[in-house]
This record gives C-alpha cells, structure tokens and sequence, in this order.
C-alpha cells in the first residue's frame, strides 16, 4: 500500500490485519513496527478508533 | 537545421532469439545503416539506453565504424526511448555528429526477464520498496494505477478495451508475435491476475527478444538517400523532482502523469501542432492503463474520460485517432518503447501493415520523452 502521512508524506509498506477484499482507499490506517529477518520495517493496520466495537 | 530519421532496422521479434544481445544490436545496426542508404564509415555518432548491455565499442567492432565523434546514453527505461531520438538530433543539429546510429537490443524473455524480480544495484531508495514487495514493474505501476482507477470509478474491464485494439492491429500486422491472434474482452477477463485488482496478463506488455535501431542524419543530406526521410519536427523529455526511473508516488495527484503532461506540452509548444493535428499516436504501454492517463495528458479528451474515449472506438483502426497501429508493446512487441518509433516512420513513408492512409504527422509518446514526427 501507499500510505499518505498526516504530515503528507507518502510511504510504501504492507497492510496488516484484513483480507484484501477489505483493503479499500482513503481506508485510516496506524504505523507499527515488525520485526523482518532481523530488520525492523514500518507495518501498518487499520487506525483503532476507540468505542468501535 | 532540423534533423531527420533516413534509415530503420530490426531483428525479427521473439521469446527466444537464439543468439546474444550484441548480435542483435548488430544485425539491427546493419539493417538500419543500409537502409538509410549509408556505410558504417558515415556513421560518427551513437545513441542507445543507459540500460542497454551492447557496449558501445563492441558494435562499432561488429560493424565497422571506425569512429565515434558523439555518444550518449539516454535515462532510464522504456521513458527514455524517444529521448534517443532528442539526442541524436542534438547532436546533428549542432553539428557535433553527422550521422548518429541508435539501437536497443536485449533477450528480455529467454534471459534475463524484464518482468521478474531483478538483482538491483545497491541503492538506498530500494530499501523504501523491496522489503515491502514491490519487486517488479507490474507490482510497482499497480500501485500508482490504482488512484486513476479509484478515481473514476473504473474496473479492470475498462481498462481491457485497450489490450482488445492493440491485439486487434497485431493481429493485421506480420511483424508482431501476436499477428493473427486477435483477443476478445472475455478473453482479457479470463486471463489470470498479475496484480489484482489492476493487471491482468493480457494488460501487460511482452517480454521480447530482439533488437531496433535507426540512423538520423541533417534533413539536407537525408534529401538525397533512397528512403523518404522523416523529420523530427520536435523531441522533448521531462524529469520532473519527486519522480523516479520506475516510481511517480510522490506527486500531488497520483491519478494524473505529470511528467506526461510536461511532455505533451512542450511537444505541442516546440512543433506548434495540436492533438487533432496527428494522423497516428504512438503511445508506449508498458501496462494498459498507461494509454488512458496518456491519452488524457495529450489533450485528446478530458480527466478521466479516456474509458469512453476509447470505448467509443477513437483509437481503433479509421478511428479519429488511431493508436498504436503495429500493436503497440502488448501486441507487436516490447523493445522498451523503440519498435513503436519505427512503426510511427512507416507509418510516414507509407509502410506500415496497418497503413493509416495520408498520415503525414505522428505523435510518439514514451511517458517522459516524446516526438512528433512528420514529412520535411
């Protein structure tokens, strides 16, 4: 995916955490950190919103 | 002085040429050089991609050409294809070469494939890309196709109405690997995903052997060779910042083609012409949906517009404006963008298979350079 940063950075990584028929654009999505052959690589997954069931 | 392109040749084109990259470039070398009616002792300059393996000295040993006074490599990829062209009537139009030799030659299906993951030179803007998958050309154009698409509300089957055409004109051209093997929609729709929801296989440009190339000489001296010489009325590039050789993740408005844009502008302003003023456009596709951002950076319709643009059979054959009459890179061939610059010559000298009757000016676009192309 090509995520666009609040500061409007734009940054290639992977989506974590949904099937890919539910990847959609402009979908709100948070930075983690994974741990990949011992390097460690900017991961994102959709935003928690707090309440959301 | 304007420059002007007097000689073409080529291999024929393969998955599995049989013989190396340098006899390639060399039998399209000779090719071109007879054809414009030269020996290889008038050649004095040469032009070909950064990328291409045919170390200069080695063709002007395979053909006998004594002495290069100019040599240049043009950018990148298959962008920088018409850039060879801007480079050679540079330099014949400061009078640094007189006759300038351009080639591309490669085995991109039976070696190293164009289209696979590839060893890439270190280079830290890699390490933004690779550990996230983006390892080849399909995976990489996808992701910046899919804005365009999102945009306009299209599906996969719209851009599918652009591989139907160019399969259509292969199919009437000798010249290309998918002559008489016209495809249907259906068929595009049952080709198997490259990267879903973008690209298909039928989306995709080939991977080929072979090899082209072409002589420019002065438009003065190309006056008295047999072949009727074609004018290079403008030939213009565009880097623009923010860009990369394969990426453009980083401008304002991802569903539009900047650098395309820039180009058509220039090549508007340089030669004076208009989009209706072109009898043929030779638009480079690595990938399908290349041809509907072009088309709209050109000026022949509106953001956004180009799948009803197309649908209504404009780029088709006697359409308003015919569009890759050889078949394109999906259909004839993928010598990263070159084989569309010779059919845009034949297509002047009244060659071509597909012959578009009267064409006297052409327009050939390669996404960061460009041409148009008409009669001196």
């Amino acid at each position: 995916v090509l995520v666009e940063l609040e500061e409007g950075v734009r940054l290639v990584a992977n989506l974590q955490g949904l099937q890919p028929a539910e990847v959609a654009n402009e979908l709100p999505v948070e930075v983690f950190f994974d741990q990949v052959d011992g390097v460690w690589l900017p991961q994102f997954r959709p935003q928690f919103r707090p309440g959301a069931a | 002085m304007h420059a002007v392109i007097a000689g073409i040749g080529q291999t024929e084109f393969s998955k599995n040429s049989g013989r190396s990259a340098l006899q390639l470039a060399a039998e399209a070398c000779r090719a071109a050089i007879a054809d414009a009616g030269l020996t290889p002792e008038d050649i004095d300059g040469s032009v070909t991609f950064q990328q291409d393996q045919n170390d200069e000295y080695r063709v002007l040993g395979c053909l006998g050409i004594p002495e290069l006074r100019f040599s240049t490599r043009t950018r990148g990829g298959g962008g920088g294809s018409c850039a060879t062209v801007q480079h050679a009537a540079a330099a014949i139009e400061s009078g640094h070469a007189r006759a300038v030799l351009i080639w591309r030659a490669f085995n991109e299906r039976s070696r190293h494939r164009f289209g696979q993951p590839q060893r890439r030179q270190p280079d830290p803007v890699w390490d933004f890309y690779l550990p996230f998958g983006l390892d080849t050309p399909a995976k990489i154009y996808a992701l910046s196709f899919q804005r365009y698409m999102h945009r306009y509300g299209l599906t996969n089957a719209d851009f599918g109405l652009y591989p139907v055409v160019a399969r259509q004109y292969a199919a009437t051209n000798p010249n290309a690997w998918f002559y008489k093997r016209p495809i249907t929609l259906e068929d595009h729709q049952a080709s198997r995903w490259i990267v879903e929801p973008l690209l298909r296989l039928l989306d995709c440009c080939q991977e080929s052997d072979g090899g082209v190339a072409m002589v420019l000489v002065g438009a003065e001296r190309g006056a008295d060779l047999p072949n009727p010489p074609v004018r290079v009325a403008a030939a213009c590039a565009s880097h623009l910042q923010g860009g990369d050789e394969l990426f453009s993740y980083y401008d304002r408005d991802l569903s539009e083609f900047p650098d395309g844009r820039a180009v058509a502008r220039q090549l508007w302003d340089d030669s004076g012409y208009r989009p209706w003023d072109m009898d043929v456009a030779m638009i480079y596709e690595n990938f399908s949906p290349i041809v509907f951002m072009m088309l709209e950076a050109l000026g022949y319709c509106g953001p956004g517009e180009a799948r009803d643009f197309i649908a209504a059979g404009n780029i088709g054959p006697h359409g308003a404006i015919p569009v890759n009459t050889n078949g394109g890179l999906l259909g004839e061939a993928y010598i990263h963008g070159m084989n569309n610059i010779l059919e845009a010559v034949r297509q002047l000298r009244g060659t071509a298979s597909n012959q578009v009757a009267g064409a006297a000016r052409v327009l050939v676009s390669s996404g960061r350079s460009g041409l148009i192309l008409d009669k001196p």
